[in-house]
């Protein structure tokens, strides 16, 4: 038995996993090694962005030896969050690029480029949903944790403002529809773990709110593909 | 092995989300009440007024800072106080871990719309610091759930100390130290406070203090 990987949760996890952990964890160093090394002989600012992707692959790696369903559930948060710091990052390039062009006075063209800023249906629906969970389950723990989290919630809703609200347009996007489907769903699995003696309503409300989701995520698609058809 | 009450004083309160549990002990009210008067201060204030003196010329120019450039700043403030609230009070290491990036994320969002070439220089060589060092942060969060089965810091506070939580407390040291613009990394820092707009930029200050204080505590709960 190595010594890494001795307590990892063992009735939950494969011998086999066990054994791989160190070798993931060997390959993920090796990984960092390489793509780290890369970023230090590279002086060009665009590649160093494409080639600081590798380090985060090796953090991916480094999550994913756990093998556990926890695991599982961190490695998304982490994506996410390498997701908007390389946007972050990239945008900064983007306005540094067109400063520098607008300090020379030069290219005309590139001064006039617009970009189109970037649209994201989690950035319309997911805010209103969470505020909506924090005032019910604030709701629920009464008191004044309660009121906190409830408070929290309608924070986060006047913060959203008109962005994201519950509009007109909200409802008639066959988008808004397949959030509140993904939700209907996530609170079928938060039932059957909550309480699971109301197993039949978990059911019937995850397999509705799966089967909603994905039918409009391809309509959506269909959408996307009629309005490049479009333009 | 430090247990909570032993470094904080007793515990206030607590919401029990199922396994994610955010508390508040004396320590950590201090610490909030701090964020909290320094972002609503910041969230009040108008942008400075900078004026600038040319050598060897009899005239005073005035710098200001335009009202949409300055509106997308304070907004990027209130964000990086919130998400400081979740670092100071959070009791989950893997949340930390998150936290700690937002706030890495809403630093630079306030330096991004400065039309100065060496602020967003500065600016995106901290974002590289911040995006490499994503790695030790998580990684080290990774070695302690591997080797504890456990990201709970009221768990993690009773468990004896081993050379593999050794190795995790550095690499979060380490993580936490670039996504804040820490000790070695601070010459980035110090490139982009250069920036027009003062108050606002008094944030990223507050927030290496909050991630450093807090950083430190999580290794004392760790070792």
């Amino acid at each position: 038995m190595n010594p890494l990987a001795d307590t990892v949760v063992p009735t939950l996890v494969p011998q086999i996993f066990v054994n791989f952990y160190p070798i993931a964890i060997v390959i993920a160093i090796i990984t960092a090694v390489v793509g780290l090394s890369g970023l230090i002989l590279e002086r060009n600012d665009f590649q160093k962005i494409l080639i600081i992707q590798i380090p985060i692959f090796a953090m991916y790696l480094i999550v994913s030896a756990v093998g556990t369903d926890l695991a599982e559930a961190l490695i998304l948060p982490g994506m996410v969050v390498s997701l908007a710091e390389l946007l972050a990052v990239s945008e900064i390039l983007i306005f540094r690029e067109l400063t520098k062009r607008e300090k020379k006075g030069e290219s005309p063209r590139v001064m006039n480029f617009k970009y189109d800023q970037i649209k994201m249906e989690v950035l319309k629906t997911a805010l209103p949903i969470t505020s909506v969970v924090c005032v019910i389950y604030g709701v629920i723990l009464t008191g004044f944790t309660g009121g906190a989290v409830a408070g929290a919630g309608i924070l986060i809703y006047l913060f959203v403002g008109k962005v994201g609200g519950f509009s007109h347009e909200f409802w008639e996007e066959m988008a808004g529809i397949s959030g509140v489907a993904y939700v209907f769903w996530l609170l079928g699995f938060l039932i059957y773990f909550i309480a699971p003696q109301y197993w039949l309503i978990a059911l019937f409300m995850s397999g509705g709110g799966i089967i909603i989701k994905v039918a409009l995520k391809f309509g959506l698609l269909g959408i996307l593909g009629r309005e490049e058809y479009n333009r | 092995m430090n247990d909570i009450m032993d470094l904080n004083g007793f515990v206030i309160g607590h919401i029990p989300f199922a396994d994610i549990v955010p508390y508040l002990t004396p320590f950590s009210l201090a610490l909030v009440s701090t964020i909290v008067v320094f972002t609503v201060f910041l969230a009040l204030s108008n942008p400075e007024l900078r004026s600038v003196a040319r050598f060897r010329e009899d005239t005073v120019r005035t710098v200001t800072v335009e009202k949409k450039e300055a509106r997308f700043r304070r907004f990027m403030t209130i964000l990086c106080g919130i998400s400081l609230i979740g670092v100071v009070t959070t009791g989950d290491l893997f949340n930390f871990a998150l936290f700690v990036s937002l706030t890495g994320i809403t630093n630079m969002g306030i330096f991004a719309g400065i039309k100065d070439s060496h602020v967003l220089d500065a600016a995106f060589q901290y974002g590289l610091v911040m995006m490499i060092c994503t790695l030790p942060l998580f990684g080290g969060v990774a070695i302690t759930l591997a080797k504890t089965g456990t990201l709970s810091l009221g768990v993690l506070a009773g468990m004896p100390s081993n050379p593999i939580l050794n190795i995790s407390r550095t690499l979060i040291l380490v993580g936490a130290v670039g996504e804040g613009a820490l000790a070695p990394f601070f010459a980035t820092k110090v490139e982009m406070i250069r920036a027009k707009g003062a108050p606002y930029i008094n944030m990223m200050h507050l927030s290496s203090l909050m991630v450093f204080t807090r950083v430190i505590e999580i290794l004392f709960i760790l070792g």
